[in-house]
């Protein structure tokens, strides 16, 4: 599909924040009081008298606040956990009992492990960051790693002989191959630069002549981190510049066409109506359930609608001659219909202040001025402004009634032509765009619509400056909240039209702007800044991990974890049992008793034990879930490759969730640091 | 002189150094040697490797990217594979076509030589991915990228069979046999002509006042060079209801055909693609360069004159990528080129019929894996048939050409020399197309032991008849095992002739030999010919132009149904037998009748009427008149040919007594015309257990 973004996931938004917070701080800090809890039992015993002096009594109550704090709040959630048993209790109390214990239990954990990392930061310089991060980059550079990104040239030189494409796919074939390409070449060396370069130095002992020195051993971990993400920075914009002069060059224009641009788009929430549910069509039965399907109704029946309503449209757009809404749907076809023809759609744009019974009056009024033949004398364009004023002043009258028929009128007279008596010219696009305005309605009742190809309406903007009137007549029900609503209807009862919620927008970029190729670039750097994103992802996880680990050992890890947030949503369903076929030992009684994965459990003792198994099994994959990056929401590349503008609230959000995934293993990675023995005391 | 140490070291390396040159002399000669020695062949690595085929290069082209790729994945070329594979699925699970067929491709280059993801994935390309598009031309592209992808793995995989075939049967399938076969063949058409040739700025010229406005010159030009692309355009081809015909992509106007030659200018295709059509007006002829063999579509087979050692001789009449494709050239020509260059690893074929010499070098000879062998071998004369019949059903049956109806209008309908607006002329087409079919079908009967002159027959089932007397067994009776020293040198003859007229039986109702042979000697028949040129012309007069009294005097015209039944069915016993000429001949029947009462329905009516007093039943689609009649007053019929009430033309029987169109015949076509009315499947079923016991 072209022109169309496909998420299986909601993309995150501004709104979705404070949630994820409060969700991160159950996760880290359930993992930080798991790590207290571990260090009291162990470590602190092994604790040497002189140390535990150095302790200012202040930090001491600070932690022993933390730790009372989260032991209380695990108590309350598990007390809540157990008032869900009680049939008496009421739930709600229960389920807040948990939330809150395990809010309370993650704020002490942190802050139990977090105060010693924090005035840990205090006495760490930038100075000596720096001069480490430099050591590494130099490192790196003396083992040749660069040379490996040579690969990339064989991309540039013959990719374009291999790569498959239709003409208007170019575009997306290009980037999705050079991204591709990027992603391997610094993924990989980056992980492995990263994994082996603190262990390198403690089994060649090297690290010797930088622990010995006044350096915080915090001052190491981040040094490495910078240093080869520095490098590795250098790279990726080096290859990235290479990269957008390869897409670009020698576009199809078909592919620019579709692809080569920087749409902003402006999504509704959509809706159906007269399909038996709100949230869904029809089902045609494709494997892939990610759109619903309407058809035309039978004769007596309400029509089958996709409504995508707009609650919040910029200002911006009424000042456009045009908007375009851009759209992209599939099709299902039941019977052949006309050869090399599309399936035609009824497609209705409205604002707030459209009142449905006025459909009659705008069919007859565009029928009648468009019979012009664009050509109106003053007699018509008197009575279609006393038409006009009779409707405005039909209910309760705009106080700026006057005002509104006055600019209509110079809009109706701008054009003049010569002659005696006078005639003005308006287009049909004028028409419609006047008409628009003054019923907040546009309707195209017959059009085409194909799959696999961008399609569009401009529509004209005298909707969008019908919408921010104030409505002097009664609008239809329900429409509060809702500046404008696009409403799809089909129009054969033998064929399918099916739709997603990010299958229709309004374009708020300008179309007629002619900066698309300046727009995109832009855009294919933003795209590359996803990548980056995971290679500071890599990269931290891998030297965090080396802290304690081997290099070997902390490439894999690093390695697994990453590929791992790749299935993520593979492994939420196992965590959360809603794979089919259950988990493993529900999956081995399956196997060995040839029951297949969609058909519900035989009931009986075995079986109970294997799905209890099971629950057990869960809890623990959720656990490894929280140690899994969601690598997914940094690749951006479909974005670029459709031709979408990478929203800037998007990449702050990306870096905010990165900031949050690391920071753990960052506290993690100083306090194994700072454990392990090297060149201490013996 | 040196130190001991010094000799030793000196001797040891001396010793080494004769050791390596030795074994490295050694080795290469088992690579490189190939000699004869007291009469055998010792042959080295390379020689071996070569005559097994083991080699990336002897077994087709080398795809130095996939080597590439292959060696990359430093043994994990499974799990690559596996990985891939997942995503493929996944990516059509989500539309991702281009995806798809970058995974697809990327997997066949990981496993070259593996043939069933080769077939599997342009299957999936040409027919699943096609299929969801929903214009024309973008089922168009996906058929080609999935021949393509085909055509590449038979350039990797040499001298396999199903690969060929499968690249042949494809391109029939998909471009000539498909729902909208009219618009896809125009395609596979466009993609043969070079694209300046079909510049939409060539028929488009502005005039002084600054309008545009079609180049008639130009458009007589093209319409000349490509009769049988422009008529289908035009009118689109024959189709079994009226509203299929309607449905189908037309040009009514010269304009909508400029429109969709700038819709698909950039149509895959022979030729380099050009950048964009030229502006209107300033089209300037000039010379396409065609394509590097591998990204041409269509895709047809090398061109060698000789055969490989061990395989069959290539089929010279076959296209071949030298070929010049022109406007005659279709889908089933490129698949009977494919077809018949699948036939060169198959064995020859044996003594008995329908049967297979053994493989003598499996290298280079394979039999094929889908479908039995000599079914295999039909394949070329199927499609040689497939385009006789094309050519009948976009209406091309003798010299007298199409007239190209309103394009020309402004010039009074026609060309710039004044003659009418007429093309494609000069040439016998029906004719000549069923008779090479009828040669093909020869050949193949001559070749597959399948066609036996009347002599050889008689003298064959003459011997036969003394085997099984001899044996006691009836000439039906499957053949006894018999061992060659039990028999003496007649009895063989006597067996060998029993084995071979039961396996001839068999094996020409496998392959339906006598069907395609005795049809294609008919259809290439004078008569026949102009009988369905008429059947054709009511047809289009009546569809197309709304003249129902011009086709009911096209089907009364004596080269029309009369010929029909007197020098077509009567005089071909085989031909009039066939249930599909039995179902076409009723439905001409049906068309005749139902166009008569149309004109002459009061009266026809009111005749009816009076007859259907007579106590006879009435029998579906034959008109008004009792089955019966028309069987005992044929020469009431004769009399009044053309008055259907007295029975339909083709009521009768033949000299031998059999119904020219039998109960059963006219049922299928009436049940196929008309399902909602005659389709009784559910009642003919027998009763399932369920439902009895229910019932009872």
């Amino acid at each position: 599909m072209f022109a169309v973004l496909t998420f299986d996931r909601d993309p995150m938004q501004i709104q979705d924040v404070p949630m994820g917070l409060l969700s991160w701080i159950q996760v880290a800090g359930g993992w930080a009081a798991a790590g207290v809890l571990i260090w009291l039992l162990t470590g602190y015993r092994r604790m040497r008298a002189e140390e535990k002096a150095h302790i200012s009594p202040w930090l001491k109550r600070a932690f022993v606040l933390s730790v009372v704090v989260s032991v209380l709040g695990y108590v309350a959630a598990g007390l809540g956990a157990l008032a869900t048993l009680l049939p008496k209790f009421p739930p709600a109390l229960a389920y807040y009992a948990i939330g809150f214990g395990f809010t309370a239990g993650g704020v002490g954990g942190l802050l139990a492990a977090g105060l010693p990392f924090a005035l840990g930061l205090a006495s760490v310089r930038f100075r000596r960051i720096w001069a480490l991060a430099k050591l590494s980059f130099k490192e790196a550079i003396r083992n040749r790693v660069l040379y490996g990104f040579s690969a990339m040239l064989l991309v540039l030189l013959f990719g374009s002989w291999f790569i498959p494409y239709k003409p208007e796919y170019q575009v997306r074939s290009y980037v999705g191959v050079v991204y591709w390409v990027m992603k391997i070449l610094l993924l990989v060396t980056a992980i492995i630069l990263a994994a082996f370069s603190i262990p390198t130095d403690i089994r060649r002992q090297t690290i010797h002549t930088i622990v010995t020195k006044p350096v915080e051993r915090f001052e190491i971990v981040l040094g490495r981190f910078f240093g080869f993400t520095a490098l590795m920075t250098l790279v990726l914009i080096l290859m990235t510049s290479v990269s957008v002069v390869y897409v670009l060059r020698g576009v199809d224009p078909e592919a620019a066409a579709e692809s080569l641009k920087a749409r902003e788009p402006l999504y509704g929430t959509l809706h159906f109506e007269n399909t038996g549910s709100a949230e869904r069509g029809t089902n045609v039965g494709r494997e892939w359930d990610y759109r619903s399907y309407i058809t035309a109704s039978a004769p007596n029946q309400e029509p089958q609608a996709a409504i995508w309503d707009f609650p919040n449209v910029p200002r911006s757009l009424a000042d456009r001659d045009s908007v375009r809404s851009e759209f992209g749907f599939d099709i299902y076809r039941t019977t052949k219909g006309f050869e090399n023809r599309g399936v035609s759609c009824k497609f209705e744009f409205q604002t707030a202040n459209f009142n449905p019974r006025d459909k009659d009056s705008y069919n007859t009024d565009r029928g009648r001025w468009m019979g012009k033949g664009n050509l109106f004398s003053q007699k018509d364009i008197d009575e279609w402004l006393e038409g006009y004023r009779t409707r405005l002043s039909s209910a309760s009258p705009p106080s700026n009634l006057n005002d509104r028929l006055e600019k209509k009128r110079a809009r109706l007279t701008a054009n003049k032509m010569s002659g005696d008596p006078p005639q003005y010219r308006l287009s049909e696009t004028d028409i419609d765009d006047e008409l628009a305005e003054e019923y907040g309605y546009f309707v195209l009742p017959a059009k085409d619509i194909t799959d696999y190809h961008t399609q569009y309406i401009d529509v004209p903007a005298g909707l969008f400056r019908n919408a921010f009137q104030v409505s002097s007549t009664a609008a239809r029900p329900g429409a509060s909240g809702v500046q404008a609503r696009v409403s799809v209807t089909q129009q054969s009862s033998t064929q399918y039209v099916g739709m997603a919620k990010y299958d229709l927008y309004l374009r708020l970029d300008d179309t007629k702007g002619g900066h698309e190729v300046a727009a995109f670039t832009a855009n294919f750097y933003k795209g590359a800044f996803g990548l980056w994103l995971r290679l500071c992802l890599v990269t931290g996880l891998a030297v965090a991990l080396s802290t304690y680990l081997s290099g070997v050992i902390s490439m894999l890890v690093a390695g697994i974890l990453y590929l791992g947030g790749g299935v993520i949503d593979y492994i939420q369903s196992i965590g959360l049992g809603t794979a089919p076929g259950g988990g493993p030992m529900e999956a081995l009684f399956r196997l060995a008793n040839r029951q297949v994965a969609l058909i519900p459990l035989d009931e009986g003792t075995a079986a109970t034990i294997a799905t209890t198994s099971d629950v057990i099994f869960r809890w623990f994959i959720r656990r490894v879930l929280d140690l899994i990056p969601d690598v997914d929401r940094y690749d951006l590349t479909t974005y670029v490759g459709e031709g979408f503008n990478i929203p800037l609230t998007h990449l702050l959000l990306d870096v905010g969730v990165l900031g949050l995934y690391l920071l753990p293993w960052f506290i993690a990675a100083y306090y194994l640091l700072k454990w392990r023995e090297i060149a201490g005391p013996t | 002189m040196a130190s001991p140490f010094q000799r030793q070291a000196f001797y040891r390396k001396v010793t080494y150094g004769a050791l390596i040159l030795g074994l490295f002399t050694l080795a290469l000669a088992w690579r490189k040697g190939e000699l004869k020695l007291f009469g055998m062949d010792i042959k080295g690595v390379d020689a071996q490797a070569r005559d097994l085929s083991i080699r990336e290069q002897s077994r087709g082209e080398v795809d130095w990217l996939g080597a590439l790729a292959r060696i990359s994945t430093i043994g994990t070329r499974g799990a690559a594979t596996c990985l891939l594979w997942v995503n493929a699925l996944d990516a059509q699970k989500k539309n991702q076509w281009n995806e798809l067929e970058l995974y697809a491709r990327s997997l066949t280059k990981l496993q070259p030589h593996f043939i069933t993801p080769w077939i599997f994935q342009s299957w999936n390309l040409a027919y699943n991915v096609s299929v969801e598009s929903d214009r024309v031309n973008d089922k168009y592209f996906y058929i080609s990228r999935g021949i393509g992808l085909l055509a590449e793995g038979e350039r990797q995989n040499r001298d396999n069979p199903d690969i060929r075939w499968s690249i042949g049967f494809f391109t029939q399938h998909k471009i000539c046999q498909s729902d909208e076969t009219n618009v896809l063949r125009s395609l596979s058409q466009l993609s043969m002509i070079p694209p300046n040739e079909r510049d939409p700025g060539r028929f488009w010229k502005v005039s002084e006042g600054g309008r545009q406005e079609i180049n008639l010159r130009e458009l007589e030009d093209f319409c000349k060079m490509h009769p049988q692309l422009v008529r289908r355009l035009r009118q689109g081809i024959r189709k079994e209801r009226r509203s299929e015909m309607l449905r189908q992509f037309r040009c009514e106007r010269a304009e909508d055909m400029v429109q969709f030659l700038q819709d698909n200018f950039r149509v895959p295709s022979l030729w380099i693609d050009p950048r964009d059509s030229s502006e209107p007006g300033t089209w300037k002829e000039k010379q396409d360069a065609q394509k590097p063999l591998a990204d041409r579509f269509p895709v047809l087979p090398p061109y060698h004159k000789t055969a490989r050692p061990f395989q069959q001789p290539p089929d010279e009449t076959a296209l071949h990528d030298e070929s010049r494709l022109l406007d005659e050239h279709d889908g089933f020509q490129v698949a009977r080129a494919w077809f018949s260059y699948a036939q060169e690893p198959v064995p020859k074929p044996g003594n008995l019929p329908g049967h297979t010499e053994p493989i003598e070098n499996p290298v280079v000879q394979r039999i094929p894996k889908h479908m039995m062998t000599i079914i295999f071998r039909s394949h070329p004369c199927l499609a040689t048939r497939s385009t006789a019949e094309r050519l009948m059903d976009e209406g091309w049956f003798d010299e007298s050409g199409w007239a190209i109806p309103d394009w020309f209008r402004d010039t009074g309908d026609r060309f710039s020399d004044n003659k009418p607006a007429l093309i494609g002329g000069g040439r016998a087409w029906s004719q000549d197309a069923w008779k090479a079919a009828r040669d093909r079908w020869y050949d193949f009967g001559k070749v597959n032991r399948l066609l036996l002159e009347p002599s050889e027959q008689k003298n064959l089932e003459q011997r036969a008849s003394a085997f099984a007397r001899k044996k006691h067994i009836r000439v039906t009776d499957p053949a006894p095992p018999m061992r060659d020293e039990e028999m003496d040198p007649e009895t063989k003859e006597e067996y060998f002739a029993f084995q071979f007229l039961r396996e001839l039986g068999m094996y020409k109702t496998l392959c339906n030999f006598d069907v395609h042979y005795n049809r294609s000697q008919v259809e290439s028949d004078v008569a026949t010919i102009k009988a369905r040129k008429i059947f054709f012309e009511a047809l289009e007069a009546q569809r197309l132009r709304n003249n129902e009294s011009e086709a009911l005097r096209k089907y009364l015209d004596p080269d029309g149904m009369k010929a029909w039944r007197d020098k077509v069915l009567l005089s071909n016993k085989s031909y009039r037998t066939e249930s599909l000429i039995q179902e076409q001949t009723f439905e001409i029947q049906l068309r005749y009748i139902d166009l008569y009462s149309r004109l002459n329905g009061r009266a026809f009516k009111a005749q009816a009427a009076r007859l259907l007093a007579m106590p006879f039943q009435n029998p579906p689609g034959c008109g008004a008149c009792p089955v019966g009649l028309a069987s005992w007053i044929p020469p009431l019929i004769e009399k009044d040919w053309n008055n259907p009430l007295l029975g339909g033309p083709f009521d009768g029987n033949d000299s031998e007594g059999e119904p020219l169109v039998p109960e059963q015949a006219r049922k299928q076509l009436l049940q196929r015309l008309f399902p909602s009315l005659f389709n009784t499947t559910t009642q003919d079923q027998p009763a399932s257990p369920s439902s009895s016991e229910q019932q009872r």
